[in-house]
């Protein structure tokens, strides 16, 4: 207490302090020399060897100084001021290197955030624990699970800690006056124990909560609670509507899982309870901390081997099984971190590109650095003041670059990102990492130039005269070796981002089997109070097709339950007369319901026998249309024609083929063709829906007019409409997204360096221009002058594409994932990125030859 | 011509200060005496820096275990006496006795053979 109290009124009288110093040294100087005379010394030798004896005054003062004063803090605010100052005389460069940094630390910011969001938030605790449980009646045909069979394995089951079940109902919020549809998930009482979830503010859905008549309860998503509540903090035990229920808000959860804006709980009736039929639940355990998938696996069978013998006619020949969830996450956090890596490259190009510059600059600063050496900075000084340099240049750069994250950030969503949700926020955690960064990079860029000045020979550097020539020939070899470096780490990139992009042209290229331009889609959920009997659902589906057919524009108008590139349903499927394959040993079939005029819609085109017609309805003879590549595998030597199927879930209903239709892609772009039957919609009605219009032109226009015709039919019914070209659009946005990240840190790679080889090459030409000016003074050809200056600029870059070619060899393997029919090897992505390379950096090595040519030899001569 | 100089050691880090603490118990005294003094006392052993002694006698001095005033000199010019305080004393007897321990252990350990042979 008393020190710091003391050395506070020291701070108050600081200048007195400073004279009394003096005074106490002097004191000590004249007691020496009298001493000293006194011993027989002359005054003059006296005095000097007093002085000897005090030894280098600035230092002790400094030292002492430091006693009395705030040492460390005063120090570093003057070494933080003397840096700015410093760096205020190099404006140019500095503009560099800040850029440079901003860049570097601008991929890896955002590559931060979205890491972040995506997997350290993610809002599942221990998801490696978590398995998905489904039922089956062929080893490739995994079903849902029904309510008998899940509360049956609810309440027996061992190995797991709980089990939990969902299933995702649309509902209708009505907040206001305008009815909005949301999606929901009706989910049992164990299900926010089971996942895990976070809850941002109260809490989850439990047992008491999942039982008729307590069950008007809803946790909500935090997106929904940011768009539709702005974020009341009072929001619990508030009441909303939902599907004309009053339903009490309990909890809003952490982050928005895939898409459901509301959780409401399953509470199972009676009849509920006694179904094995409808293979309807999600249901998601999770296994007990020590117990292994197999063994779990092994007790799922013989629960489901109990209710065969239980059940005999509902789950006779079904089995259960258990996938676990954590494959999904593995490949997302392999993409991410690969990215990552990705912008960590970036970032050390960026490090090695300012070491560069700055290792040129300190020819100029040796002297400086060797006066303060010689005055007494010890070399800890010295390179403390440099690093305190580097580091306040990484902090300006490191806050440029997470500006830049920021507008980067928004440019990436207004491309659509539905899957990567790119959102930035100005987090405490951002700026942290964003701050540690930035200091650590400087630190690295900053170390080796700091320690080779500082390292440099005091009586040399003063020397005027040996300035550039020995320094500079020390440096070369280092700085060339940098370039290399830099340019081989960009080539090995730019690989990467041009494999990504010829899978990416490759893909978009892809036929879907359908015609996407022009196609309106408007999906739509029929509540199920309302549309109780399929009487009812097929009159909406066909009052609906009729009054969207009518619209002016509209060419042709389908409906169908599932959308393009959504994966859809698949069954198994059984062939008549055919007792070898008894009960539907087939892969799984895609299986769909459509309108009659689906196909001309889409456009898929009709290769053999007829579409639907309208004379295809409930009650007529049961058809079926099949695609080509069902027909191809399943009666590769006969007509599928007149052939009768059934599929296994529609126990006893033969269905004749009466059509062959063209493939689609229905898992996405890069999926392959599947097998897929088709079913006219009057014979199965499903109650979500999709209907497909096909328009003469700008479909977005007709939007409007879509939403109105549908509720001319029921004006309650919540509509969403998109184009089919967007949905496509998102299908290819995950190899997209790789292709954008890798480009932009693969250019801003390039960029970097080459204008590192850049600085290299100018500044090693303006050491030759003694040479040159020599050269051409006696005679020599310009242009062998400058094929000269080009092969000594152009050496590093052949090393650096040679190492390149090798590295990316073995790395873009990592890439295969990602890449559609694009070898990792592919030729002439590795020829075009070479002559890329090749003449970016000619046009850097040429810039500076040129001007040195340029010179007048006789200013050349005098050049020192 | 120069007479040959007694072997010069080290100070030993942290005996400095114990160093200046026991040269003041004798009275106060300025920074030229109080190197002098350790120089003839430790028969020219001990060579005590200027560059090492001033930031000492300012560090003791923050640390209130010497107070300093600014007085008249034997030969009459103004000079900083340093004066040991109450604390300083307190410290200085601490200081001592854990030195004279450390000085016997190393004592006991580097010459085993005068003590058995005793």
């Amino acid at each position: 207490m008393t020190l710091l109290f003391r050395k506070l009124t020291w701070l108050l009288r600081r200048r007195r302090k400073e004279a009394e110093l003096e005074e106490e040294l002097r004191f000590y100087l004249d007691e020496e020399a009298e001493e000293r005379q006194a011993a027989g010394l002359s005054p003059e030798e006296a005095h000097r060897a007093a002085r000897l004896e005090l030894g280098n005054v600035t230092l002790l003062k400094d030292d002492t100084r430091a006693e009395w004063s705030w040492t460390p803090l005063e120090h570093f605010v003057r070494e933080v001021r003397n840096a700015v100052r410093i760096l205020k005389r190099d404006v140019r460069v500095n503009v560099v290197i800040l850029c440079t940094i901003a860049l570097g630390i601008a991929a890896n910011t955002a590559m931060f955030s979205i890491v972040n969001v995506m997997l350290l938030k993610f809002p599942i605790q221990n998801p490696e624990r978590l398995v998905l449980i489904n039922e089956t009646h062929s080893p490739d045909a995994l079903m849902p699970v029904s309510p008998g069979a899940f509360l049956e394995l609810q309440r027996t089951i061992t190995s797991f800690e709980s089990i939990c079940a969902s299933l995702d109902q649309p509902l209708t919020l009505l907040e206001g006056d305008n009815p909005e549809a949301i999606s929901g998930v009706l989910v049992t009482g164990s299900y926010f124990a089971t996942l895990g979830l976070k809850l941002q503010l109260g809490r989850g859905i439990t047992q008491e909560d999942d039982q008729a008549g307590r069950s008007d309860v809803v946790v909500i998503s935090r997106a929904l609670w940011a768009q539709r509540f702005a974020s009341d903090p009072e929001i619990v035990g508030r009441t909303i509507q939902i599907d004309s229920r009053q339903r009490s808000v309990i909890g809003v959860v952490d982050i928005g899982v895939e898409e459901t804006d509301v959780w409401v709980p399953m509470a199972f009736d009676a009849a509920d309870r006694d179904n094995r039929v409808s293979h309807n639940l999600i249901v998601e355990g999770r296994l007990k901390a020590g117990v292994s998938t197999e063994s779990a696996s092994t007790e799922l069978k013989q629960i489901a081997r109990r209710l065969e013998t239980d059940y005999p006619d509902t789950n006779g020949g079904w089995s259960v099984v258990l996938t676990p969830m954590t494959e999904r996450m593995r490949v997302l956090a392999y993409l991410l971190l690969s990215v990552w890596g990705v912008a960590g490259a970036v970032l050390l190009i960026a490090c090695a590109n300012i070491a560069n510059l700055l290792l040129a600059r300190s020819i100029s600063r040796r002297r400086e650095i060797a006066i303060r050496m010689a005055v007494g900075a010890t070399r800890f000084h010295v390179i403390r003041q440099l690093l305190v340099e580097s580091i306040v240049l990484a902090l300006i750069g490191g806050a440029a670059g997470l500006l830049l994250t920021f507008w980067g950030a928004r440019g990436l969503n207004s491309l659509g990102s539905d899957v990567l949700p790119i959102t930035v926020r100005m987090e405490p955690i951002l700026l942290a990492f964003t701050a540690l960064l930035s200091v650590t990079t400087g630190v690295i860029f900053g170390l080796a130039p700091a320690l080779d000045l500082s390292n440099s020979n005091l009586s040399e550097s003063l020397k005027d005269g040996s300035r550039s020539a020995m320094a500079g020939h020390r440096h070369r070899r280092t700085r060339t070796a940098l370039v290399v470096a830099e340019v081989s780490v960009s080539f090995v990139l730019l690989i990467g981002a041009g494999l990504m992009m010829r899978s990416f042209v490759k893909l978009s290229s892809v036929n879907p089997g359908f015609n996407a331009t022009n196609v309106l889609v408007a999906e739509l959920t029929l509540p199920e109070r309302k549309y109780a009997s399929a009487d009812e659902a097929r009159l909406f589906t066909n009052s609906a097709l009729q009054e969207i057919s009518s619209l002016p524009g509209v060419t042709a108008v389908g409906a169908s339950q599932v959308l393009p590139f959504s994966s859809g349903f698949t069954y198994g499927v059984v062939f008549e007369g055919r007792p070898d394959v008894k009960d539907s040993p087939t892969p799984p079939v895609h299986y769909f319901a459509v309108s009659p005029q689906y196909f001309h819609a889409l456009e898929i085109p009709l290769k053999r026998g007829r579409v639907f017609t309208t004379e295809d309805r409930a009650g007529s003879a049961l058809v079926t249309i099949v695609n080509e590549t069902f027909a191809r595998r399943f009666f590769p030597e006969e007509s599928a024609i007149g052939k009768r199927i059934r599929v296994t879930s529609e126990r006893g209903t033969w269905r004749e083929i009466v059509g062959v239709v063209g493939n689609t892609k229905q898992g996405g772009l890069a999926s392959r063709s599947t097998a897929q039957i088709y079913a006219p919609l009057d014979q199965i009605p499903f109650s979500s829906m999709t209907f497909v219009v096909k328009t003469t032109d700008r479909p977005m226009s007709l939007a409007r007019n879509l939403e109105e015709r549908i509720h001319s039919v029921d004006p309650e019914q919540p509509v969403a409409v998109r184009t089919l070209q967007e949905i496509v659009k998102e299908s290819v946005f995950p190899v997209q997204i790789v292709m954008i990240f890798l480009s932009v840190f693969a250019g801003v790679a390039l960029l970097i360096a080459s204008t590192g080889l850049y600085g290299v090459i100018a500044y090693s030409v303006s050491q030759q221009t003694h040479e040159i000016g020599l050269r051409t003074a006696l005679g020599a050809d310009r242009r062998r002058l400058l094929v000269m200056v080009l092969r000594r600029g152009m050496f590093p870059v052949a090393i650096a594409l040679i190492l390149g070619i090798t590295v990316a060899f073995a790395l873009t393997r990592v890439l295969r994932a990602f890449l559609f029919q694009t070898s990792a090897t592919d030729a002439l992505t590795f020829v075009a990125i070479s002559a890329l390379l090749t003449s970016v950096s000619l046009l850097a090595c040429y810039l500076p030859a040129r001007r040195a040519l340029k010179v007048d030899p006789m200013v050349a001569l005098r050049h020192e | 011509m120069k007479r040959k100089r007694p072997s010069r050691v080290e100070l030993l880090q942290g005996t400095l200060e114990l160093l200046i603490l026991r040269t003041l118990v004798t009275g106060p005294s300025h920074g030229h005496e109080i190197a002098k003094h350790i120089l003839r006392t430790s028969e020219e052993a001990f060579k005590v820096e200027t560059g090492s002694l001033y930031p000492a006698l300012h560090r003791l001095e923050a640390k209130g275990w010497l107070t300093a005033s600014w007085d008249q000199s034997e030969k009459g010019k103004r000079a900083k006496y340093y004066r040991l305080t109450a604390l300083g004393k307190k410290e200085l007897i601490a200081e001592q006795s854990k030195w004279e321990v450390f000085a016997r252990a190393m004592g006991l350990l580097l010459n085993p053979l005068d003590q058995e042979g005793r």
